[in-house]
């Protein structure tokens, strides 16, 4: 018994001096930032993205300046809130979709420094004042050409006949991923016309195929269904179609039916290494880097003179080569989205909850 | 010494030994809590309109039912199927025993989110369960996105939670008593309900309280297993805090959540009281 | 005649219990081996990349270590203090209402909330990104679950034996030690078990108080779930299942013996 005693007597203190040497340790922690630059953090997505963005973008930036670039993922906009309400920003770099750019621009991210960054690199209305994009996206209908290969659906209207297309369909949960868009469009608004929303028209739509749905939040919850063949189309990020093409599976783009979307590099606010962070922004979105980013991903090269060198299959699901241009693809209204963030939101996320 | 003894045996002194705690709580939790109460109410002014505004908002009130039936339903659920394993523990062989909790063990120290992903691949299309059905000529609907999903999964990930407090207050009950109460002519069904199981209350309140409380929060497995329409409270709590950054709007849900809670119990606990009123009037 | 009516029903449920315990977590183990970036069952191949990729991988590796650091300092901590407010409770019951509510308050907020409210003090008071913030973020959590554990287990505890051996000169200390502790020992060693679980499986807490400093198992987990079909997922899982396994075998294991022992 006296064992006993004796041994949670010296866990127990062992334990408070690991804390205390903790404290120690850490008591350096946020006061740097008066020198130069030895050290950027970046907050991304997570997975494939930030190893690709270490490969392609950050390692050769580290070997060319010799500042290093630590990793923080998983970014969390509710949490760089409280990091720039507090007035302690640990993150000099971060992922964005142009929404919240624009949305929380001067509030979150700091403005970007455009002297060395040409805006005709990218595509029109990508560079917003918060945010330079490092790739494109592009959200679509696909199909089980299994199924329909004979007599494939072209258009959005396809999508929501159920009769002449049967089984059911992958759909986003989350409204930015366009969901009320793509109702609308299937409704017969025109892609000029589709802003400001209109929420109750697009749920109406959306009611009459409610139950084919099979919503997704997460990107796996679009390739596992491809791939077990549990849907037979499906309203889905065309990089989630490559995978499933990449892996053998079925399924393919009608192209045409897509949105185009663009993810940001947007500098915190309050960081203090804004010089450092912007010159990474510019290496990471020059063309070499890109087109590397542009071969291991299935997202498109931000920076329009990159040349990546894509097979076949990767061509045909890449939204600006794989017969696809800005000229059919619609693009968000990023200004009308800030301004109604919330509400959309709230609206859609009600009708898919309820 | 003989003071120390004193007041070692004084309640006073007893009731001190809850004082770090009690530090360690009320300034890493209850007081971010409370800033965060503050700021539900539009700290620092002063306003009742994001409560005003959820108290009518008819999907609020949608999830708020929603979690709270999913949380009876596990926790019923988990109760049943624990009852009788926790009971088996008691009964058999030390040797036997230790096997019993070794199975409930394993999958406790296997972490949630393991769990709840294997759920997720077993529950897929095509995936394990529906091969398992099909083998058996059964035709069925992937469970991944439905209630029953998220049900199975948060049961199973809940299960130990349920059976270890039941085991180790079932433990503690001296089997003497039941042998009296047969000796004294009581059959077992009597037993059970006037012996075992007001012996046992102590371990399934703490089981009932845990599970219960642990699902009305629950956020991970729902969002990986369940669809839109299976959403828990604690998702539209995440939404507010991840995507619109709204605090306060969290705070007012988390309120209520909490609230509701306190009701819950409050009418619980009545209806014991006037249940047990009864009983004495009764006899 | 009865009884072993109840016992064979029992004993039937008991096994439908086990399988359900079991079963589902013993699926992560073939999706492990995976040959490509799918979590397809069965898998169409065989490959040892997800497991090479958990100890080459700095993120997946760190994580694994200071998980681990973070939920052996919480348990001890926890089980402590959380011991300590058990007894208080239990034996100087009067006006201990309100105690008990502030101390078992963590468990009644849904985390995504404490975790929001703990974010921005940590913030100011520099405890994010630490160590020491992790711990104390997760004793909170912990030390109610310590409290039912031991509570539950008091319940059935007869105070007499405390006035016993007061009566026979032992002082309260000693006592503690040798008549209560060995009492409520499967309370308490259930509380610290409660603890070092809440601490390594606690995810929505680290992914806001995480940094490049301390980053834990769940959140490496959480960010490869919920972006990228990653098997490294898989890989982590089976190896969690199979060291819980083998780690709670070589316990049940040594309990035999020594039950074969005594026996002998």
């Amino acid at each position: 018994m006296r064992k006993r005693v004796v041994l949670t007597a010296l866990l127990t203190v062992s334990a408070l001096a690991l804390v205390g040497c903790s404290q120690g340790g850490s008591s350096g922690d946020g006061e740097g930032g008066s020198g130069d630059t030895t050290e950027l953090v970046f907050s991304g997505w997570g997975g494939l993205v930030d190893e690709t963005l270490t490969k392609t973008a950050f390692e050769p930036f580290t070997e060319d300046t010799g500042i290093s670039v630590l990793l923080d993922s998983p970014l969390s906009s509710a949490k760089l809130k409280s990091m720039v309400e507090s007035n302690n920003t640990t993150w000099d770099l971060t992922m964005a979709n142009p929404v919240e750019t624009t949305r929380y621009c001067e509030e979150l991210y700091e403005p970007v420094d455009m002297t060395n960054i040409n805006e005709d690199d990218f595509a029109p209305g990508t560079i917003t004042k918060c945010g330079i994009p490092n790739n494109y996206y592009s959200t679509a209908m696909v199909y089980d050409k299994d199924v329909f290969g004979a007599n494939p659906p072209t258009t959005l209207a396809d999508f929501f006949d159920t009769e002449k297309f049967p089984g059911k369909r992958l759909f986003p949960s989350d409204a930015l991923e366009f969901a009320l868009e793509f109702a609308l469009i299937a409704d017969g608004v025109k892609p000029e016309e589709l802003y400001p929303l209109d929420v109750d028209r697009a749920l109406a739509k959306l009611d009459t195929i409610k139950s084919d749905l099979v919503f997704w939040q997460l990107g796996d919850e679009q390739t596992q269904p491809m791939e077990a063949k549990a849907v037979t189309m499906g309203i889905a990020w065309t990089g989630r179609g490559l995978q499933v093409a990449q892996n053998g599976g079925s399924f393919d783009v009608a192209w045409g039916t897509h949105i185009i979307g663009a993810t940001q590099f947007a500098i915190p606010k309050g960081t203090k290494n804004f010089d450092a962070a912007m010159s990474l922004v510019e290496f990471a979105t020059s063309p070499e880097p890109q087109a590397r980013m542009n071969e291991l991903m299935a997202y498109s090269a931000a920076n329009l003179n990159a040349k990546p060198k894509l097979d076949e299959v990767q061509q045909h699901w890449d939204p600006l080569v794989g017969g696809a241009s800005f000229d059919v693809a619609f693009l968000p209204d990023y200004d009308y989205w800030a301004e109604n963030l919330e509400e959309i939101q709230t609206a859609y996320s009600n009708w898919a909850i309820g | 010494m003989n003071l120390i003894t004193r007041a070692f045996r004084s309640k006073g002194v007893i009731r001190l030994l809850s004082v770090p705690a009690l530090i360690v709580v009320v300034v890493f939790f209850v007081l971010p809590c409370i800033v965060l109460i503050l700021e539900s109410f539009g700290w620092p002014e002063w306003s009742f309109s994001g409560y005003a505004k959820d108290l009518i908002d008819p999907t609020i009130a949608t999830v708020m039912l929603r979690t709270f039936g999913i949380s009876a339903a596990v926790t019923a659920i988990a109760l049943v199927i624990s009852f009788p394993y926790a009971y088996l523990m008691t009964q058999v062989s030390a040797r036997t025993r230790i096997i019993m909790i070794a199975i409930v063990l394993i999958p406790f120290w296997t972490s949630l989110l393991a769990r709840t992903f294997a759920w997720m691949v077993i529950f897929q299309a095509n995936g394990p369960l529906q091969s398992l059905l099909g083998f058996f000529g059964i035709q069925s609907e992937p469970v991944l996105g439905t209630a029953t999903g998220v049900l199975i999964a948060m049961v199973q990930v809940l299960l130990p939670f349920m059976i270890l407090p039941l085991y180790s207050s079932l433990s503690g009950i001296d089997p003497n008593y039941l042998r009296a109460a047969a000796a004294l002519g009581a059959n077992g069904i009597q037993t059970f309900f006037k012996v075992y199981a007001p012996l046992a209350l102590g371990g399934v309140a703490a089981g009932t309280m845990l599970v219960f409380i642990m699902s009305l929060g629950f956020y991970i497995t729902p969002r990986i297993i369940g669809s839109p329409q299976q959403a828990m409270i604690g998702q539209i709590i995440a939404m507010r805090v991840d995507k619109f950054l709204d605090f306060g709007g969290a705070g007012v849900l988390s309120m209520l959540l909490v609230l509701a809670f306190l009701v819950t119990m409050l009418v619980l606990g009545g209806i014991v009281l006037i249940a047990r009123r009864f009983k004495t009037t009764w006899k | 005649m009865k009884r072993t009516l109840t016992h064979r029903l029992a004993t039937i449920w008991s096994v439908l219990v086990a399988i359900l315990l079991i079963a589902p977590i013993l699926i992560v183990i073939p999706l492990s081996f995976a040959p490509n970036r799918s979590f397809q069952f069965p898998p169409s191949g065989f490959s040892l990349q997800w497991y090479e990729n958990i100890f080459t991988n700095k993120a997946w590796y760190s994580s694994l270590t200071e998980s681990l650091t973070v939920a052996l300092l919480v348990a001890i901590v926890s089980t402590v203090l959380g011991t300590l407010a058990a007894l208080a409770l239990r034996w100087a019951p009067r006006g201990s209402g309100l105690v008990r509510g502030l101390l078992l308050s963590p468990m009644v907020m849904p985390g995504i909330i404490t975790a929001v409210a703990m974010y921005s003090l940590f913030l100011q008071w520099h405890l994010n990104n630490t160590l020491l913030g992790f711990v104390i973020g997760h004793t909170v959590l912990a030390i109610p679950f310590v409290i039912i554990a031991v509570e539950a287990n008091l319940h059935s505890y007869d105070r007499n034996h405390n006035r016993a051996a007061a009566t026979l000169g032992s002082a309260p200390i000693p006592t503690f030690f040798r008549i209560t502790l060995p009492q409520i020992i499967p309370g308490v060693l259930s509380g610290a078990g409660f603890a070092f679980i809440t601490s390594f499986d606690e995810v929505v807490l680290a992914i806001f108080i995480q940094g490049p400093n301390i980053k834990t198992l769940p959140v490496q987990m959480w960010n490869s779930v919920r972006q990228e079909t990653d098997p490294t997922m898989s890989a982590v899982a089976s190896l969690m299942v199979v060291i819980a396994t083998v780690i709670i075998l070589l316990v049940s294991v040594s309990r035999t013996k020594k039950l074969s022992r005594r026996e002998a």
